[in-house]
């Protein structure tokens, strides 16, 4: 039979392997080329799901006590004494929270400092630290269906008995028994205070000698822990960044993204750089996204549907590849804006896609709408589109 | 046994309780006032004493010094002598104290607007009130201890624990960050200097919160709370371990005011890890006063002492937790220098502080008048607008903190700031309002106040003294073995000087290496004293109070660095006594301005700041652009920077004028080419001397380290 000792003990070793987790993560890490492991949002799952899993033992836990002591015909008194559960769970998550925190101490370095992982980690983590958390999850699996198990057997034994109590018996039963924020707080019952008094009295003032609030007791040594480990890291293994590593790490990696930026925009193309591309992979490139984001209102051979048809020599809002470039990527009347969906070299392979569609012959092309135009734009767009045939 | 008969003195409280009321509603409407200049800039007045940077300390000293430390020395003088079976060691030594430290308010009021500072933050005050403020706060050590001495009460209960630490804390914390070297009457320079006044200013800015904020309220709250509720005290076991560990840690996280500046590292993170330590020892005291009330909460929703007393230790749980989490670095990170740590202060500030006071008031008044509250519906409504206020004030700052520090750290995808310094500032106008609307708010409930407290008094009798008896203390050793604690609560000596040793321990261990290893503040050699224009300049932005809303203190971030220029290096700041870093940034950054715009920029800039950026909220400053630079305290100025260690030749005070004069008129002689007809000994020309210097010792290095 598990009692609650066990119970509490059982929780405890399983917060240490969820904090060991994270140091293992500690030590694996340096800090000059990973990322930080608080920020890791592969780690935050893991460990939130760690925890969250905690909790339900934690409250199964309880709930278990709880029924066997139904069970056993224990008097409510004798519960109110249970008190060493709820702390436990909260120490734990205290304990993994303020190891979090001590990792995310790197702060907004960690946050630019987005560095290819090695080869060698899986979803961003070392694998020691990886194992030990997928195992730290099993067990935890464990412990939850051998709990519910536990719980369901004592159930179907349980034969509780309601009874109905007058309410001034209620109240006086409140001064004897304990809520949940009561025993949370290692509060004594009301009708016990003259067992806390410490018989001092001043001006009429006296005062009780209750427990500390066990949360807050931890808490105190959790946030003793966290300074020893905040100091280690920055001034003794120099595993996280001080503020000038740190300004160096965030100014490199900002350079580095906007580099990587101004690449992904090709070149910095916009609505008056751009040119007609007649390259046969940017039209292929240009056909791939009509055909997925276009041809739903142009239908896929440009002949017009909802959208007008654009193979014709008839423009609303311009033909020429600046104004095409511009429609696509701002958007106009019922056509939408594509700014925020694909790149300006995407919509500048698109626009030429398009261009190349001059002159075909679509299946059921949609009578023209706007004006004529016979330029040397388009000229030039129908020439390059017969040249990539 | 006999029993003594004595007589508690009523009158003295009376005295501090009045001059609370008065304090608090001035202190409050200068806040106003300084809150709606923010975004009606003319409401300066266009008046060098109502200007933003003179109000502003004016504010802050009448807060926390006249409304917060005579409703203390109220609250205290009354408690103390309950406490302690006996009246006041000496009434002459009371009224000593009471009139000697209104004098130092209406001394500080008067100067500060005059604008006679000595530039660091909650210790503005110029040398003369110090002094006076050191003799007065010894008067007080010594009429408590009296008291004390001469109890009929065995033991000391936990609210003059609280006291005791808190008289030789301040006493401590004034006397060092105060030490400073007279130049004239009104005028001295910090001993300190940069990095190592940085250091000394916060440690005392910080535990100023600390020891005149909060442990004399904890010690109030001790005795005034019980006393409403009619509850015993949660928990003595507590009580001790709180007391303790509050005053030793506290002493240590002034640091974390100073994160990512030139700081060194190590004594940063001192300041963050002992904040989060801070954590439990002050929730220790909110424990403590809110588990009191068990079983009493059907009283909370009668009695309005109790609801401001609720409120007041629940806004010191909320800022006590936040403290300790802006002491992270990456929360510091958005949070410094921002509205956010304003709108942190007045959660404690309004509702802890201010809260107690109205609540000890309230608590006050009908039992010395022998009388009932003239209005209980008016308190309770008082209390609805106080706490209204807090939030009207307190939600729009942290918005407009956290919005602002975004938009700062914000850059385009390819690569360049995103806002101006003048839309961020642009962006909080709303907020601005909103904050001066919760103000206004909270300074109606105290209005109201006023008339409840004004007729309570008037339907009561007021008992000057009161009647008590009480057995004298027989000093026979008691044979069985007491609690350790329990000793030293019965040796009032002992516990302070206790508390003096483990207040002493964390600035002893922070000061040491900073002040005696060299490493620490490594020297730089291009960094050169002022010149005497420059330095009389510099005197004037103290005066002025520029630092009030400039910080001089480039962190090392990239927006910041991009923003403001190489970030600022600890060997910089060795001449600056004292220090100027700031710890807000109303207007941007100053410490690279120099060379950034032309001489005849800065001088219609100080005529009409709008005239050179629009849409900016500083005050105009006419009065330097007429006011006569006073060159004969060149000499003595140059001597005491020599005293402090500044390397100017030995016989340089006497000519230092003559160098002053030579750079005046180079300046004079850029302002006529852009039109500007000055004299070159005027007070604009030596702040703009002042301004230009800024930054520009490592200009040259820092643009070869960027290549």
């Amino acid at each position: 039979m598990l009692n609650k000792k066990s119970i509490a003990l059982l929780f405890l070793s399983l917060a240490l392997l969820n904090s060991f987790c994270t140091m293992a993560q500690d030590a694996a890490q340096v800090p000059q080329t990973q990322a930080s492991p608080g920020l890791n949002p592969a780690l935050m799952l893991l460990i939130g799901i760690a925890v969250i899993f905690l909790l339900c033992i934690g409250i199964l836990g309880y709930v278990l006590i709880n029924v066997s002591a139904l069970n056993s015909g224990k008097d409510k008194n004798d519960q109110c004494q249970v008190s060493s559960i709820p702390k436990t769970p909260l120490l734990l998550i205290t304990l993994l929270s303020s190891s979090l925190l001590a990792n995310a101490q790197t702060g907004p370095s960690a946050e630019t400092a987005i560095v290819a992982q090695k080869a060698t980690s899986i979803i961003g983590l070392t694998p020691t630290a990886f194992y030990l958390l997928v195992f730290t999850l099993f067990i935890e699996v464990v412990v939850i269906l051998v709990l519910m198990w536990n719980i369901w057997n004592l159930l179907k034994k349980a034969n509780p008995v309601t009874d109905i109590v007058p309410i001034e018996e209620k109240k006086e039963a409140r001064r004897l028994t304990l809520n949940w924020w009561e025993k949370f707080n290692s509060l004594k019952p009301m009708a016990q205070e003259e067992n806390l008094d410490t018989g001092h009295e001043y001006d009429g003032i006296r005062e009780l000698n209750n427990r500390l609030p066990p949360w807050w007791l931890y808490g105190f040594y959790i946030s003793i822990l966290f300074a020893v480990i905040y100091l280690w890291r920055f001034h003794v293994s120099h595993s996280a960044p001080l503020a000038k590593e740190e300004y160096e790490l965030s100014v490199s990696n900002a350079e580095e993204k906007t580099k990587a930026y101004l690449a992904s925009k090709g070149e910095a193309i916009d609505e008056n750089t751009v040119t007609l591309l007649t390259g046969k992979t940017d039209i292929d490139a240009g056909k791939v996204i009509f055909e997925k984001s276009c041809a739903a209102c142009h239908m896929a051979d440009g002949g017009g549907m909802v959208g007008p048809n654009l193979t014709d020599n008839f423009w609303l809002h311009g033909g020429d590849i600046k104004s095409v470039f511009k429609t696509i990527k701002y958007g106009i009347n019922a056509m939408p804006p594509w700014q925020t969906s694909y790149s300006n070299k995407e919509i500048a392979q698109v626009a030429s896609f398009v261009a190349s569609l001059h002159g075909t012959k679509p299946k059921t092309p949609k009578a023209p709408e706007g004006v004529e135009v016979i330029g040397a734009s388009q000229n030039q767009a129908a020439d390059s589109a017969t040249k990539t045939k | 046994m006999t029993v003594e008969k004595f007589y508690y003195d009523n009158k003295i409280v009376k005295a501090f309780g009045m001059a609370t009321v008065v304090f608090g509603v001035v202190g409050m409407l200068a806040g106003l006032w300084a809150a709606i200049q923010l975004y009606l800039p003319a409401s300066s007045l266009n008046l060098p004493a109502t200007t933003f940077g003179r109000l502003r300390p004016l504010h802050t000293n009448a807060i926390i010094f006249a409304f917060v430390g005579n409703a203390s020395f109220a609250g205290i003088y009354y408690s103390l002598q309950r406490l302690c079976k006996a009246r006041m060691y000496s009434d002459k030594l009371s009224w000593f104290h009471f009139w000697g430290w209104q004098i130092i308010i209406a001394a500080a009021a008067i100067t500060l607007l005059w604008g006679k500072t000595t530039g660091k933050e909650y210790a503005e005050l110029e040398w003369p009130i110090d002094v006076a403020i050191t003799l007065v706060w010894v008067v007080f050590g010594i009429n408590m201890l009296g008291t004390i001495i001469k109890r009929r009460e065995k033991h000391l209960y936990v609210a003059i624990w609280f006291y005791l630490a808190t008289w030789v804390t301040v006493a401590m914390l004034h006397i060092v960050n105060s030490i400073e070297i007279p130049v004239s009457f009104m005028k001295s320079y910090s001993w300190y200097a940069g990095v190592q006044d940085a250091l000394v200013q916060w440690w005392y800015g910080h535990n100023a919160v600390a020891f005149f904020l909060t442990t004399p309220v904890l010690g109030l709250m001790y005795y005034f709370l019980p006393k409403a509720a009619n509850r015993p005290i949660y928990s003595y076991r507590l009580s001790i371990i709180h007391f303790w560990a509050l005053i030793f840690i506290y002493i240590w996280a002034g640091p974390h005011h100073l994160l990512y500046t030139a700081l060194p590292d190590w004594a940063q993170s001192l300041g963050t890890v002992f904040s989060i330590m801070l954590i439990a020892p002050s929730w220790g005291g909110m424990l403590n006063g809110l588990f009191t009330l068990r079983g009493a909460w059907d009283k909370v929703r009668e009695d309005p002492v109790l609801k401001f007393m609720v409120v007041a230790i629940t806004c010191y749980g909320m800022a006590t937790l936040e403290g300790p989490l802006l002491s992270l670095k990456n929360v510091s990170a958005i949070a410094h220098y921002t509205d956010w740590i304003v709108a942190h202060v007045h959660v404690g500030g309004l509702g802890w502080n201010g809260f107690m006071a109205f609540a000890i008031l309230y608590y006050l008044v009908p039992k010395m008048w022998n009388t009932t509250l003239y209005s209980k519906k008016l308190a309770t409504n008082h209390f609805w607008i106080g706490t209204i206020g807090i939030v009207l004030y307190a939600v729009p700052l942290y918005w407009a903190g956290f919005e602002q520090s975004l938009m700062w750290k914000s850059f385009t995808p390819e690569g360049q700031l995103r806002f101006q310094f003048m839309e961020t500032v642009n962006n909080l106008i709303p907020m601005y309002i909103s904050r001066s609307i919760g103000g206004a708010l909270y300074l109606t409930g105290a209005l109201m106040m006023v008339y409840n407290l004004a007729k309570t008094m008037a339907q009561g009798s007021f008992i000057a003294n009161e009647a008590a008896e009480a057995a004298p203390l027989v000093k026979a050793v008691s044979p069985q073995k007491e609690y350790w604690h329990r000793v030293i609560e019965r040796k009032p000596v002992t516990l302070l000087v206790l508390s003096l040793i483990v207040v002493a321990i964390g600035g002893l261990v922070e000061f040491m290496p900073t002040f005696l290893v060299k490493s620490n503040v490594p020297t730089i050699s291009s960094v050169k004293p002022y010149t005497p224009l420059e330095l009389q300049g510099r005197d004037i932005y103290v005066r002025e109070g520029c630092y009030v809303c400039h910080s001089q203190m480039i962190r090392p971030f990239r927006d910041e660095v991009a923003r403001y220029g190489e970030y600022s290096k600890a060997g910089e700041f060795v001449y600056d006594h004292p220090f100027q870093w700031g710890s807000k940034r109303t207007g941007p950054d100053l410490a690279r301005e120099g060379g950034k715009y032309p001489d005849s920029w800065h001088y219609n800039h100080m005529y009409d700041p709008r005239s050179m950026s629009p849409g900016s909220i500083m005050p105009q400053y006419p009065w330097l652009l007429d006011n006569k630079l006073d060159t004969a305290s060149t000499p003595a100025k140059i001597k005491a920077m020599i005293t402090l260690g500044v390397p100017y030749e030995k016989d340089y005070a006497n000519r230092a004028n003559a160098d002053l004069m030579e750079q005046a008129k180079t300046i004079e002689g850029n302002l006529k080419k852009d039109k500007i007809e000055t004299d070159p000994d005027m007070e604009i020309i030596a702040l703009i001397a002042y301004l230009q210097r800024l930054g520009k010792d490592i200009k040259g290095p820092a643009v070869t380290a960027q290549q």
